[in-house]
C-alpha cells in the first residue's frame, strides 16, 4: 500500500562487543522512526532503556548484510520504505533523522542519504562527511580532514560519490535491487561499493551535513572489545578493500594491470615505511597484495552484481571521482596535518620564540666560527699536502703506503678480502675497505679522496664534536671549545700525521654515534628559554638511533678495538632509556654484525691472548709505536712533533698538547665535583675510563705485522681508545657546564661568571698554543707527497697485464742489510689494511697448517742476487716474480745484479733499475701457468680470476703463484679440479683433459656475510633518513 | 642529604675508576715486540775473469834521434795464466789469477815491469805514480765483464784529495786509459782511488820516469789493500840506490812504522809516530841495506806502497851516466792466520825470481808450485824477512804455506827490477743479510 510519507525503519546491528550500545539506544529515543529492530549477531541481548520501543532479533553468526536482511524480512515491503542503518557505535544526535528524511523526501532519486559523522567525545569535530575514490587505483579519499572543526564550511555539500552507511537512510527498493552490500569487502569499503553502484544505476547519493551522528569508529581504530590500538591495525583490511574496489569497478582489461600494480607498489610503500621508521606497517604493506590475491575468487561475482544493476555506466560517476591533485592534497594534508597539530600543541609563545630566534642566530654564528677555525687548523696542518696532490702527486708514507689505488682494487678487496701483500693471504674482514670506497670514487681517484680525508679530518672531527656537544650543552662558546678540543686532540693529530686511516676515521665517526644515541633516546638538551627549555618534553627520534647504529658500525669497522665499548654503551644506555629501549639496544646490532667474522675467528683461536689479538686488531695501516704511560694517555699522548726553530724547546709541543689534555681532564674532574648533571657526568667519566682501558690494553697487545708478511709484530695504536676517552671527558665537562652560566645570584653569580670566562679564555689560549706549535711549517711527519709512479713504468705495466707479474724490489739499508719487498702493486699498499696473522704467520681468517708461504722464504734467493751469485732466478720465477728492481741509490746492489748473467737489464730510470727474471728456458714468469713436464703454458690472470681455453688435452699441474688458500678454486669446464700439494706452498691443482680452465677466488661464506651486512646496514641507513610520520597525533588528545 | 650522598659516592666511583685504570695500566706487561726477522746467507758471487792491461807504452810519444829513440827496439812481454782472450788492447786470462811480465831493453821505458792480473774490483787504491816533469802515470782500466761500467778516478796528492774526479766509461770487454799528468800535473807523490760500477774494473798504473835522456824506470803498480796493520814485504836490498815508502790515510791517522830486516827490527828514527792528514800523501825515505820489510800500524785505515830504485850504467847519452829501474811493492795486511796466506798465488818469472816473505810470528814458509809440490822450505823467525830464490820455469804458479806476507821480486841484471804481489784466486763467499720490508720510495 502506498503511504504519504516514507516509512523509516531503524535497524541497529550489534555483536555485543561495543560498550557504546546503551548510549546508542538511549539516543534513539529522541528520533521518530516507524520500526526499530536491534539485530544481535553475537553476545548478549541489550536492555532497552525506558521509552524505547523496538524488537530484538537474534541472527547469530550473520554478517552485516545478513543481519539487515533478517531485520528487513520481518516487515513486508512497502512503497517508499527507508532503512535507517545504524551500528552499535553510532549515536544520532537530535534532529538527525528529521534532516535525513527531509532530504530523502526532496530527492526522489537519492538511493542513499548519508549523515555527517562527528567525533563521539567532541561533537564539534567532524570525522566523516562522505568519501570519494581516486580515478585510478581507487584510493579512498575522505572528503573532510579527520577531526576538522565543524564551522559550517561544508554545509553546502550534497552530492557525493559515497557516504558511510552507518546512520544513512537507504531506500529499501535499492537495497533489495542491489542485493545488499557485497560480502567480499568484509566490513571495509562496503559503503563505497553500494553507493557507487547506486550512481551507476542512475540513482543519487546525497550527504546531509546538518544531520550529525556521533561515531566512535571502533572498527576503524580496532578498539572493539576494549582493544588498545589505533587505526593502523585495520590498515591491511582497508587497503585490501580499496584494491578490491578498484578491480571490481575497473574495465575488464584493467584487472590484471591492477593486480600487477598492487604487487609492484607494495615494496615501494614498504621502503617508505622503513624510512618512516614503521617496520610493522612495512610488513603490513607487503602482505596487502597477497590478501588481494586471496579475494580474487569473489571478483567475478562482484563484477556481475555491478553489471546487473548498471544502467548508466562509468560516465555518470566521473565528475565525482577525485582527480590526482585532490589525491595529492589529501595525502599531504593527512601526512602533515597531524604533524602540524603536534607542532601547534608545543609551539612556543611569542616570548619564547624571540629567545629561540636569538639562540638560533648565536648557534649559527658559533658553528660558522668553529667551522672556520677547524678548517684553518686542517689547512695549517695538512694544507701543504693539498697542492701537490691536486697537481697529480699522491700522499704516501712508510706507514700509509701508497694511496694511488684504483676503485677496482678497493672493490676487489671489499668483495674478496684477499690481501695481495707478499704472496697473499686472506684477511678476517674487509668491511673497512667499504669505508674507503667513497674516497676512491671521488674525481681524481683514491689519492685525492684519501688525501682529502686526511687533510680535512680535523675539520670533520670538529663538526662532529660540535654536533655531539650540542646534545649536552647549548651554549655556543662551550660547544665551540669542546668541538675544537676534540678536533685538535693530540693523539688524533698524530694519527693523521702517521696516516693511520683506521684511527682517523674512528675519531671522526665517534661523535656521531654519541649524537645519534642521545637524540634517539630523547636525552638531548633543549634550547634554554626563560626558566626552562624548549621543547619541554624531548621525544626520541628513531632516525637518530638508526644513524647512530650506522655510525657505530662504521666506527667499529675502522677501529675494531671499540666493539666492546660500543656494545657496553648500547646495553647500558638502553637499560636507562624508557620508551626507546629496543632501538637503543639495536644500536649495537650492525656493529656486531660487521664484527661477526672477527668474533668467529677469535672463538676459533681458543686462548685469551689469541682472541685479544684478533679482537684488538688495527684496521688499516699498522705500525709500531712507542707505548705511552697511562697518565700520558690520559692527557692526550702520543703528542705530535713540532718544527719550532728553538731546539731546546722541543718539549714545547709535548707541553702544549698535554696542556689541552690537562684542561680536558680538569674540566671533567670539576664536572664530577660540582655535582651538576649527576648521572650523565658520572656515566661519561666511567665511559672515559673504559676508553682509557681500551687504549692501554691496545698498546700493550701485539696486533700484527707491519707489512703483513708475518715478519714483524708491532703493538697496537692507542688512538681509538684515546678518542673515546676524549669524547667522554669532553661530554662530561659539557654536560656539567650546561646552564652553569645562569645559576646563582648576586655577587656569587658575578664571581662564578668571571671564573667561567677565565677558564674559557685559558682553554682558548691552550688550544691556540697547541695548534700553533703543531702547525709550525716543517714538522716531521711520516707522510709526504711523492710522484704517483713508484716503480719504473714498464714494470708497473707488467704488474697489471695478463701476466700479473710480481716485482722484487731490492734496497740497501744503512747497516749494509739488503731490504727486499715483493710487490704486486705499484708500491706497498697499506691503506686497505693487512691480513692479520699470528706469531707463526698463520692467517687468522683461514688458519692452515703449515702457515702460508711468505716472502721470508726468498731470503736466500735475495742474498744470492745481492752477492752477484747465479741460480736465484728459478726460485723467483716460481712465485711469479718477473722483474727485479734495484731501488735508486743502491749502487752496490746494481753492481751486483749487473754481473748476473741470467738477469737482463731492462733499462735505467730515476725510479730504479729493472732487471728481467725468466725461467731457465727464457720463458717469462707469470702468476699462473699450467706445467706439463718442463713446458709451461701461461694462464692470463685478472685481479681475482683467470681463464684459458685448453685446446689440446693436457696432463699436468696448474700452478697459481699465491700462498695456498682454500678460497682459490680451479675448474675445468665447470668441474672442480683436485688440489695437489706444492712443495713451495703455492696453490696447485691437477689438470687432466681439455676445455675451459678457470681459476677464481671464491669465498661463499664471505659473500653471504657481505650481502647480509649490506642489506642490514642499507636498511638501517634508510631508516636514519629523518622522515617523520603521524606519530605526533598519538597522545595529543 | 641522600642526593648529596649519592652524588658524592658516584662521583668518587667514577673518578676512582679512571684513576684505577691508570694505575693498573702501568703494571701491564709491555708488548714483546718482534722486529723484522733478518736472515743471513753466504753467497758465492759470480766469478769474473782476470784481466791484464795493454802493453807498456812510451809516455810522451816517439822522439827519434840520431842514436836514440824513445820507442824500444827490443822488448818482450809474457802473459801467464793460461789461454788468453783479447780485451781491448789487453787480455783476459783463463786462470783466476794471471801475471804479465814485460821487459824493454832500450828506449824511454827501458825497464822490467811485472803485474799480477786480478779479477775486477769495485774499489781499488793504487799508491804509485807522479806527474812532475819527467814522470808519467798512465792509468789503464780493463773491463773484462759483459756489461759497460763507469769508473770514477780520484787523485790524492800532497795537499789532500783533489776536488775534481774523472769519470770514464769502459765498455764491455774493452779497456780505457787515462794519463794522470793530464788530470793534475806537478804532483810529486800521489795516490789514486778507482771506483767502478757494475762488477768492477781491473786497474793498473804504468809509472814511468825519465831523467833527461836517461830512462829512470817503469813499473806496473797494482792495488794496495787498505788496513790498519800493514806490511810492505820487500823494500830495498840487492844494491838499491834509493827506497821510499809512500803512505796515505783517507780519513787521517797516526801511524807508526817499523823497519824489519833478516835479523829482526832495525832502528829507524823518527818513524814511531807519523801523523797522516786525511788524504795527504806522505813519503818517507827508507834506510838502505838488505831487503827489508816495513810494518805499518795505524789507528785508521791506511794505504801504502814502497818504491825501490836500482841503478845501472846507461848506453844513452854521456859516458858514465846511469839509468835506473824501480819496483813498486804495495802494502798487504799483516796475516792474522795461516789460512789467510794459503790462498794467494803468484807466478814465477823464470829468471831472477825470488820470494821475499815477512812473518809476524815464528813460522815455516813452504813454497809450493802449481801442482802442490814443495819447492823450498825455510823457517822464519818472528818479525823478520827472508828471501827465497825461485828456480822454476817462467809461468809456474807459486804459493806458500805458513803465516807470512810475501811478494815475488824479479831481479834481472844489469839493474832491472820488478815485483809481483800474490793474489787470491778464489772468490770469498759474501755474507748477505736480508730483511723483508715495505717499499714506497
Amino acid at each position: 500500500m502506498t503511504t504519504a510519507r516514507a516509512v523509516v525503519r531503524a535497524i541497529v546491528v550489534t555483536d555485543g562487543r561495543s560498550g557504546h550500545l546503551p548510549a546508542v539506544l538511549a539516543s534513539l529515543a529522541d528520533h521518530s522512526y516507524d520500526t526499530l529492530d536491534v539485530v544481535v549477531v553475537d553476545g548478549d541481548e541489550p536492555d532497552f532503556p525506558d521509552g524505547l520501543r523496538g524488537e530484538i532479533l537474534r541472527a547469530d553468526g550473520a554478517n552485516y548484510r545478513e543481519a539487515i536482511d533478517a531485520a528487513v524480512a520481518t516487515h513486508p515491503a512497502l512503497d517508499q520504505e527507508l532503512l535507517w542503518l545504524l551500528h552499535d557505535d553510532t549515536a544520532p544526535m537530535p534532529g538527525a533523522l528529521d534532516a535525513l528524511a527531509a532530504v530523502a523526501r526532496k530527492r526522489r532519486r537519492a538511493a542513499i542519504v548519508g549523515a555527517a559523522h562527528v567525533n563521539w567525545r567532541d561533537p564539534s569535530r567532524l570525522v566523516d562527511l562522505g568519501a570519494t575514490v581516486s580515478r585510478v587505483g581507487a584510493r579512498r579519499i575522505q572528503l573532510v580532514e579527520e577531526d576538522d572543526v565543524n564551522q559550517g564550511q561544508y554545509d553546502s555539500r550534497d552530492d557525493v560519490l559515497a557516504v558511510s552507511l552507518a546512520g544513512a537512510l537507504v531506500r529499501r527498493e535499492w537495497w533489495d535491487r542491489a542485493g545488499g552490500t557485497d560480502d567480499a569487502y568484509r566490513g571495509f569499503g562496503e559503503s563505497v561499493d553500494l553507493c557507487r553502484r547506486a550512481w551507476r544505476a542512475g540513482l543519487d547519493v546525497v550527504v546531509v551535513p546538518s544531520a550529525r551522528i556521533r561515531h566512535a569508529q571502533e572498527n576503524l581504530h580496532g578498539t572493539r572489545a576494549g582493544g588498545e590500538q589505533d587505526r593502523r591495525s585495520s590498515y591491511p583490511q582497508r587497503r585490501t578493500g580499496e584494491w578490491y574496489h578498484a578491480m571490481a569497478f575497473a574495465p575488464a582489461l584493467g584487472v590484471p594491470l591492477l593486480v600487477l600494480w598492487a604487487f609492484v607498489s607494495a615494496p615501494v610503500r614498504a621502503l617508505l615505511r622503513i624510512a618512516q621508521n614503521e617496520p610493522r606497517m612495512a610488513l603490513a604493506d607487503l602482505g596487502v597484495p597477497w590478501r588481494v590475491l586471496g579475494r580474487l575468487g569473489r571478483l567475478p561475482a562482484s563484477r556481475a552484481a555491478i553489471r546487473r544493476t548498471q544502467e548508466l555506466g562509468p560516465r555518470v560517476e566521473r565528475p565525482l571521482l577525485a582527480p590526482w591533485r585532490t589525491v595529492v592534497r589529501f595525502v599531504r594534508a593527512r601526512e602533515l596535518g597531524a604533524y602540524e597539530q603536534w607542532r601547534e600543541s608545543i609551539a612556543p609563545n611569542d616570548v619564547e620564540r624571540a629567545e629561540l630566534a636569538l639562540a638560533a642566530s648565536r648557534r649559527r654564528r658559533g658553528l660558522a666560527i668553529t667551522g672556520a677555525l677547524g678548517l684553518a687548523a686542517s689547512l695549517a696542518f695538512g694544507g701543504a699536502w693539498l697542492g701537490p696532490v691536486l697537481r697529480g702527486d699522491m700522499l704516501a708514507g712508510g706507514i700509509l703506503g701508497v694511496t694511488d689505488l684504483a676503485a677496482g682494487d678497493v672493490w676487489a678487496r671489499l668483495v674478496s678480502g684477499w690481501d695481495g701483500a707478499g704472496f697473499g693471504a686472506a684477511s678476517i674482514d674487509s668491511v673497512y675497505a667499504a669505508l674507503l670506497l667513497p674516497a676512491s670514487v671521488v674525481p681524481g681517484g683514491a689519492r685525492v679522496g684519501l688525501a682529502l680525508t686526511l687533510v680535512l679530518a680535523p675539520l670533520a672531527a670538529t663538526l662532529g664534536g660540535w654536533a655531539a656537544a650540542g646534545t649536552a650543552v647549548r651554549s655556543a662558546w662551550i660547544r665551540g671549545a669542546a668541538a675544537l678540543a676534540y678536533g685538535l686532540w693530540p693523539a688524533f693529530l698524530v694519527s693523521v700525521d702517521d696516516g693511520r686511516l683506521g684511527a682517523v676515521l674512528a675519531h671522526v665517526l665517534l661523535p656521531w654515534v654519541a649524537f645519534g644515541l642521545v637524540r634517539g633516546a630523547g636525552w638531548h638538551r633543549g634550547e634554554p628559554v626563560g626558566d626552562g627549555e624548549f621543547p619541554r618534553v624531548r621525544v626520541g627520534s628513531p632516525s637518530a638511533s638508526a644513524g647512530a647504529a650506522v655510525a657505530a658500525a662504521a666506527a667499529v669497522s675502522a677501529a675494531p678495538a671499540l666493539l666492546p665499548a660500543v656494545v657496553l654503551v648500547a646495553l647500558v644506555a638502553g637499560g636507562f632509556a624508557r620508551g626507546a629501549r629496543l632501538r637503543t639496544w639495536a644500536i649495537a646490532l650492525p656493529a656486531l654484525l660487521v664484527s661477526a667474522p672477527a668474533l668467529v675467528a677469535a672463538w676459533h683461536e681458543g686462548t685469551w691472548g689469541g682472541a685479544a689479538r684478533v679482537l684488538l686488531r688495527d684496521a688499516g695501516p699498522v705500525a709500531a709505536s712507542q707505548p705511552s704511560e697511562p697518565w700520558e694517555l690520559l692527557l692526550g699522548a702520543p703528542t705530535p712533533q713540532t718544527a719550532l726553530p728553538w731546539a731546546d724547546l722541543a718539549p714545547t709541543a709535548g707541553a702544549a698538547a698535554l696542556a689541552v689534555g690537562a684542561l680536558v681532564v680538569l674540566g671533567a674532574a670539576w664536572a664530577v665535583l660540582s655535582g651538576r648533571a649527576t648521572w650523565p657526568v658520572r656515566t661519561l667519566v666511567l665511559l672515559a675510563s673504559v676508553g682509557l682501558a681500551t687504549a692501554l690494553v691496545e698498546q700493550r697487545t701485539l696486533v700484527g705485522g707491519e707489512d703483513g708478511a708475518g715478519m714483524e709484530l708491532v703493538n697496537g695504536w692507542p688512538g681509538p681508545g684515546s678518542s673515546l676517552m676524549a669524547l667522554a671527558l669532553l661530554g662530561a665537562a659539557a654536560s656539567a657546564a650546561s646552564g652553569a652560566w645562569g645559576q646563582g645570584k648576586g655577587a656569587a653569580l658575578a664571581w662564578r661568571r668571571t671564573g667561567y670566562a677565565v677558564v674559557l679564555g685559558v682553554a682558548a689560549l691552550a688550544l691556540s698554543a697547541h695548534a700553533l706549535v703543531v702547525a709550525w711549517p716543517g714538522r716531521p711527519t711520516d707522510l709526504g707527497t711523492t710522484d704517483v709512479a713508484v716503480l719504473p713504468l714498464a714494470t708497473a705495466l707488467d704488474q697489471v697485464s695478463g701476466e700479473r707479474q710480481r716485482v722484487l724490489v731490492l734496497d740497501s739499508a744503512e747497516d749494509g742489510t739488503v731490504a727486499y719487498t715483493v710487490l704486486e702493486t705499484d708500491g706497498s699498499v697499506h691503506a686497505l689494511g693487512t691480513a692479520e696473522r699470528d706469531d707463526d704467520g698463520r692467517a687468522y681468517a683461514h688458519p692452515t697448517d703449515p702457515p702460508p708461504a711468505t716472502p721470508a722464504s726468498l731470503g736466500e734467493a735475495v742474498a744470492t742476487l745481492a752477492g752477484a751469485g747465479s741460480g736465484a732466478s728459478p726460485s723467483l720465477a716460481a712465485w711469479g716474480i718477473g722483474t727485479v728492481v734495484v731501488a735508486p741509490g743502491a749502487t752496490e746492489l746494481d753492481a751486483a745484479l749487473s754481473q748476473i748473467e741470467e738477469l737482463d737489464l731492462l733499462g735505467a730510470s730515476d725510479r730504479g733499475t729493472p732487471y728481467r727474471v725468466t725461467w731457465e728456458d727464457d720463458a717469462r714468469a707469470t702468476r699462473a701457468w699450467v706445467e706439463v713436464g718442463d713446458a709451461r703454458t701461461a694462464v692470463p690472470m685478472g685481479r681475482l680470476s683467470g681463464t684459458i681455453e685448453l685446446a689440446e688435452s693436457v696432463d699436468g699441474t696448474l700452478v697459481l703463484a699465491v700462498a695456498d688458500d682454500r678460497a682459490w678454486t680451479a675448474t675445468l669446464d665447470g668441474e672442480p679440479l683436485a688440489r695437489v700439494d706444492d712443495p713451495l706452498g703455492r696453490a696447485a691443482w691437477k689438470v687432466a683433459g681439455s676445455g675451459q680452465l678457470e681459476i677464481v677466488h671464491h669465498d661463499p661464506t664471505r659473500a653471504r656475510w657481505l650481502w647480509i651486512v649490506a642489506g642490514f646496514v642499507g636498511f638501517t641507513l634508510l631508516g636514519s633518513i629523518p622522515i617523520h610520520r603521524t606519530r605526533f597525533g598519538r597522545g595529543a588528545r | 642529604m641522600t642526593a648529596t650522598w649519592i652524588k658524592a659516592t658516584t662521583g668518587a666511583v667514577a673518578l676512582g675508576a679512571l684513576a684505577a685504570v691508570a694505575v693498573l695500566g702501568s703494571s701491564l706487561d709491555p708488548a714483546a715486540e718482534r722486529a723484522h726477522a733478518t736472515s743471513t746467507t753466504a753467497v758465492m758471487p759470480a766469478a769474473q775473469p782476470a784481466a791484464c792491461p795493454a802493453p807498456l807504452t812510451v809516455p810522451v810519444g816517439a822522439i827519434e834521434g840520431d842514436d836514440f829513440s824513445s820507442v824500444p827496439t827490443q822488448s818482450s812481454r809474457a802473459v801467464f795464466g793460461g789461454a788468453s782472450t783479447p780485451v781491448g788492447d789487453g787480455v783476459a786470462v783463463e786462470a783466476p789469477v794471471g801475471a804479465v811480465l814485460e821487459r824493454a831493453e832500450d828506449g824511454d821505458i827501458a825497464s822490467l815491469a811485472a803485474l799480477t792480473c786480478t779479477r775486477p774490483a769495485s774499489t781499488q787504491w793504487i799508491v804509485a805514480g807522479a806527474t812532475t816533469v819527467g814522470a808519467s802515470s798512465r792509468l789503464v782500466l780493463t773491463n773484462p765483464t759483459e756489461r759497460n761500467i763507469e769508473a770514477t778516478v780520484t787523485l790524492y796528492g800532497g795537499a789532500g784529495a783533489l776536488g775534481e774526479t774523472r769519470t770514464l766509461a769502459v765498455g764491455a770487454a774493452s779497456q780505457a786509459e787515462l794519463l794522470l799528468e793530464g788530470v793534475e800535473a806537478e804532483l810529486p807523490a800521489m795516490a789514486i782511488r778507482v771506483d767502478a760500477t757494475g762488477a768492477g774494473v781491473v786497474a793498473a798504473l804504468q809509472d814511468s820516469r825519465l831523467d833527461g835522456l836517461q830512462p829512470a824506470g817503469t813499473d806496473w803498480a797494482s792495488a794496495s789493500e787498505p788496513g790498519r796493520h800493514l806490511v810492505v814485504p820487500a823494500v830495498g836490498g840487492g844494491g838499491a840506490s834509493a827506497a821510499t815508502l809512500r803512505l796515505m790515510s783517507p780519513e787521517g791517522a797516526v801511524a807508526s812504522l817499523t823497519l824489519v830486516g833478516a835479523d829482526g827490527i832495525l832502528d829507524w828514527p823518527g818513524t814511531s809516530r807519523v801523523e797522516l792528514e786525511a788524504g795527504v800523501v806522505t813519503e818517507v825515505a827508507v834506510p838502505l841495506g838488505d831487503v827489508r820489510a816495513i810494518e805499518i800500524d795505524a789507528d785508521a785505515d791506511v794505504v801504502a806502497a814502497a818504491r825501490t830504485v836500482v841503478q845501472r850504467s846507461s848506453d844513452v847519452g854521456l859516458e858514465g851516466q846511469t839509468a835506473t829501474d824501480f819496483m813498486w811493492v804495495a802494502a798487504q795486511p799483516v796475516p792474522t792466520t795461516a789460512e789467510s796466506t794459503a790462498a794467494r798465488v803468484a807466478y814465477a818469472p823464470g829468471l831472477g825470481g825470488a820470494i821475499v816473505a815477512y812473518s809476524p810470528v815464528s813460522t815455516t814458509v813452504t813454497v809450493l808450485d802449481g801442482a802442490g809440490a814443495v819447492v823450498a822450505e825455510t823457517p822464519v823467525a818472528a818479525r823478520t824477512v827472508v828471501r827465497i830464490p825461485l828456480d822454476l820455469p817462467a809461468g809456474t804458479a807459486v804459493s806458500i804455506t805458513g803465516r807470512a806476507a810475501w811478494v815475488v821480486t824479479v831481479r834481472q841484471d844489469p839493474g832491472f827490477l820488478a815485483a809481483m804481489a800474490p793474489a787470491r784466486p778464489e772468490v770469498d763467499p759474501m755474507e748477505i743479510t736480508t730483511v723483508d720490508r715495505s717499499y714506497v720510495r
